[in-house]
């Protein structure tokens, strides 16, 4: 984390030259320690917040522990996905979680997330179980979505989080939409929906983030940007890829998305500015190692030495926790192996939440029909 | 004042909840009948909003009153029922101008009537044109006192109702709240509500149908209106694949009460783009409940289910239905009147043919059945109301008394509503059939413009009558008649 290489390199105070392993001992853990973020905010319409980020030590080793997880769970299904336990699409996330973790510490669970089809991640942060969402990716019984939703359909609606949406784009009207129903029910809480520099450039992004400029609307727009679309690069899709400034009249804010603390610091910044202001959008420059699903092996329009050197400048995480990780991962995976597939019985139900028992047919309707409950 | 108007029974009118239509009934000697009929067409030509009703509509006892009146003075004479838009919450000033002028106006058109100083002196030149002024008042005047109701009022009162029982349930659209909606379904919410709940939105169907859906997931009750539905193309992923399918999905974690409505079908002289159905493609997609009214009925008890239902529902109005009136019961006035959906409804029963039909075509498929009654044809006439779920069991059960069916829908034939339901008798009831089964549909090319060539790409009653006609073995061949 490169949060914490800095903390510990700097001489910014005594107890935080300790080595890592001692930070989690230290009786100080929840004292405060105040970080500048290595790369400064870039604002749009908007002055951006200040680099020095509040954090504890206990803080920064739970970011560590979580985004190591999210790390390992994207490896893990990466070797499901090979050996044929996933099916489909299957789309990772490792290079990015700094985003997703940081985000997660400066708001609460009434705030809504929404995102695109990379979920697996934005699941965990908000609470998910690690059986649940390899369950899901097998299609198994106890997966989040019973295993009839698949990689890109995850949700976890009691904790705020509304998928897990298939469509490139499609998230972001969705996203302002919970934020429409944040300020309607005068909450005052706040929506992030995510997309990544592919989707900044559909159409109805700019529909729904006109409305929330004219309606006020707490909703916060998180560029994720991975400088890479499905097979394209960045510069060959968008005439202008600072996404922080193509809302033209909606404030932006540039964020480094490899360093968590920078990611909680805009965040924060952005709910209070969402609340009182309405739509902020957010850009947040990371970096995926994985091609953009398994079926794009992400080498051919990058070099491998770009990878490589990612990994080792600005990897957000380090790997000290990694073997502990591991095994929650192993388990977990074990767990949701055993949990069965589906019954059958489940391929009629959900359609409706009132489905006036109107009968519903399979393939041959003559075979195999069910009653919508 | 004629001892028939009198400020106290106006006063009445206007204490009806929310007068939006007047009936007014014109009473005409006999000898004048003709005249009347032209005086009658006249007035239509003049207020484009009239429209003769039916004059079946029975009279409470206080119009029995002044009709015994008007009889007393004038003799034995006909009625010429008009019903007249007036739009909700007209002044009173303003409906006594309002009628004052329609009639001097309608009545100016007959040289022989002179016009009218002075409505209230009933000994004034002409006997029956006075009549008809002080009796405008007072034969059926009625909203929500029953008789009548037009589908655009039907539909407004619904949405209202639904709003005021619900803080969840808002409108949003292109121009529902200052411009009182491009067919005025939502005349008068803004006011009532306020811009919060009746939300007008920018011309971008993608990001307000989006932005509506994701209002659902997160609890409000979306009512997100299309001006109409071909503007709905723009918006289809969110309908299908925000919507449709989240439910599902999420193991039904995310369910989507949310209505999609809007005119629905052929319009008149607007050319391709414009004049289209949409039940086939909706309804082919699961997840979604799609309801199609036809009469004012209908558009209440349907629109409230619609709201008050947990799931997606896109509800599919016409144009072309707005502005008909049809009688309402008591019963279906009553704020807590609701229709289940996924049931039919018979229209009308028959023993010979059934008649499948929803929205206008059911409007069509009465008059053909009237037709054919005359010739010795009765048909049953099923009026849909749901698309999605289609009411198989009422349809087999018809076509099984009456072993012949005839489909009707404007949309395009091929996979069409008429196709499933050819499908569905097909292997439910085929052992019942005693003739193919007819299909009338839009025409299968895009809406021409040209008046003729439109006609004949909607189906007509003609086309109806002729189907049944086949199905009944009853056509006569071309060679006969020669």
């Amino acid at each position: 984390m490169m949060a914490l290489n800095r903390l510990v390199s700097s001489s910014a105070g005594g107890a935080l030259l300790r080595p890592l392993s001692a930070l989690s001992l230290c009786t100080a853990a929840d004292t405060p320690i105040t970080v500048e973020t290595s790369i400064p905010f870039v604002g749009h319409k908007c002055d951006p917040p200040s680099r020095s980020v509040t954090t504890t030590a206990t803080e920064l080793l739970s970011f560590f522990r979580d985004m190591a997880l999210m790390r390992r769970m994207e490896i893990a299904s990466d070797s499901l996905y090979k050996s044929k336990l996933i099916r489909g699409f299957c789309h990772l996330y490792d290079g990015q979680e700094a985003v997703a973790v940081g985000m997660e510490s400066a708001i609460t669970k009434k705030d809504c997330i929404i995102t695109a089809y990379r979920d697996h991640c934005i699941f965990l942060g908000r609470g998910g179980a690690l059986v649940e969402a390899f369950a899901e990716l097998m299609g198994r019984r106890a997966g989040c979505s019973k295993g009839k939703g698949g990689s890109m359909h995850f949700y976890k609606k009691d904790s705020g989080f509304y998928g897990g949406h298939g469509i490139v784009g499609a998230q972001v009207p969705l996203g302002c939409g919970l934020a429409f129903g944040q300020k309607y029910a005068k909450d005052g809480t706040v929506t992030f929906a995510m997309y990544g520099d592919g989707a900044a450039n559909q159409g109805q992004l700019f529909e729904a983030l006109n409305m929330a400029a004219l309606w006020d609307l707490p909703a916060i727009l998180v560029c994720e940007n991975n400088h890479y679309g499905m097979g394209t690069a960045e510069w060959r899709a968008a005439k202008s890829p600072a996404y922080y400034k193509r809302g033209d009249y909606v404030p932006g804010l540039k964020v480094d998305g490899m360093d968590v603390l920078a990611v909680k610091q805009a965040c924060k910044f952005a709910k209070e500015y969402a609340l009182q202001n309405g739509p902020l959008i957010l850009e947040m420059d990371t970096y995926r190692y994985h091609g953009h699903s398994m079926s794009d092996p992400g080498s051919t329009y990058r070099t491998r030495d770009e990878i490589s050197g990612v990994r080792q400048e600005r990897d957000p995480i380090e790997r000290d926790i990694e073997k502990e990780v591991r095994k929650e991962v192993d388990e977990a995976i074990a767990q949701a192996k055993e949990s069965p597939m589906p019954d059958p019985s489940e391929l009629f139900k959900d359609v409706y939440v009132k489905g006036y028992g109107v009968e519903s047919f399979g393939a041959d309707r003559k075979e195999v029909r069910g009653v919508l409950p | 004042m004629s001892p028939w108007i009198s400020s106290a029974s106006i006063d009445t009118v206007l204490q009806l909840n929310r007068l939006s239509t007047l009936g007014l009934a014109l009473p005409v000697p006999r000898r004048d009948l003709a005249r009347a009929k032209l005086c009658a067409k006249l007035s239509l030509r003049y207020m484009p909003s009239c429209r003769c009703a039916r004059a079946k509509s029975p009279l409470c006892s206080r119009q029995g009153e002044h009709l015994a009146r008007a009889r007393a003075h004038l003799g034995s004479f006909f009625f010429v029922p008009l019903w007249i838009d007036l739009g909700i919450s007209e002044s009173r000033s303003r409906v006594l101008r309002f009628v004052d002028s329609f009639v001097r106006n309608s009545c100016q058109k007959l040289d022989r009537f002179a016009l009218i100083e002075d409505v209230g002196d009933c000994k004034a030149k002409d006997d029956w044109a006075v009549a008809a002024a002080v009796s405008t008042w007072f034969l059926w005047v009625e909203r929500f006192r029953g008789s009548c109701e037009r589908v655009r009022d039907a539909l407004n009162s619904a949405l209202d109702e639904e709003m005021s029982a619900d803080p969840k349930v808002f409108l949003m659209g292109e121009e529902v709240g200052e411009y009182q909606g491009a067919y005025k379904v939502s005349k008068g919410l803004l006011d009532k509500y306020g811009p919060d709940r009746v939300r007008d939105t920018p011309i971008t169907e993608a990001g307000f149908t989006g932005i509506g859906v994701g209002a659902a997931y997160y609890g409000l009750r979306p009512v997100v209106e299309f001006m109409t539905f071909n503007f709905s193309m723009q918006a289809i992923d969110h309908i299908i694949n925000s919507a449709a399918k989240s439910n599902y999905m999420s193991g039904g974690q995310m369910s989507v009460p949310i209505v999609f409505r809007g005119p629905n079908g052929a319009a008149a002289g607007v050319g391709a783009q414009h004049s289209q159905c949409y039940a086939a493609w909706y309804s082919s997609c699961p997840g979604l409940k799609v309801l199609s009214p036809y009469s004012s009925e209908d558009a209440r008890g349907l629109l409230k289910a619609a709201i008050r239902d947990p799931d997606p529902v896109v509800f599919l109005e016409n144009e072309l239905l707005y502005g008909e009136s049809f009688p309402v019961s008591a019963e279906a006035l009553d704020s807590s009147f609701c229709l289940p959906i996924g049931k039919a409804k018979i229209e009308r029963e028959g023993k010979d043919v059934t008649i499948v039909a929803y929205s206008r075509a059911v409007g069509h498929s009465l008059k053909a059945a009237d037709i054919l009654s005359k010739e010795g044809i009765s048909a049953e006439v099923i009026n849909l109301r749901s698309i999605r779920p289609l009411d198989r069991s009422t349809i087999n059960a018809s076509v099984r008394k009456t072993n012949r069916l005839v489909t009707v829908e404007e949309g395009f034939p091929q996979h069409g509503v008429g196709a499933e339901i050819c499908a569905t008798v097909v292997e439910e009831s085929f052992g019942y059939l005693d003739a193919p089964v007819e299909r009338i549909a839009g025409a299968d090319v895009p809406m021409p413009y040209a008046p003729n060539l439109e006609r004949m790409a909607v189906p007509q009653v003609e086309d109806i009558v002729r189907a049944a006609k086949r199905a009944c073995y009853r056509s006569v061949p071309m060679s006969v008649t020669a």
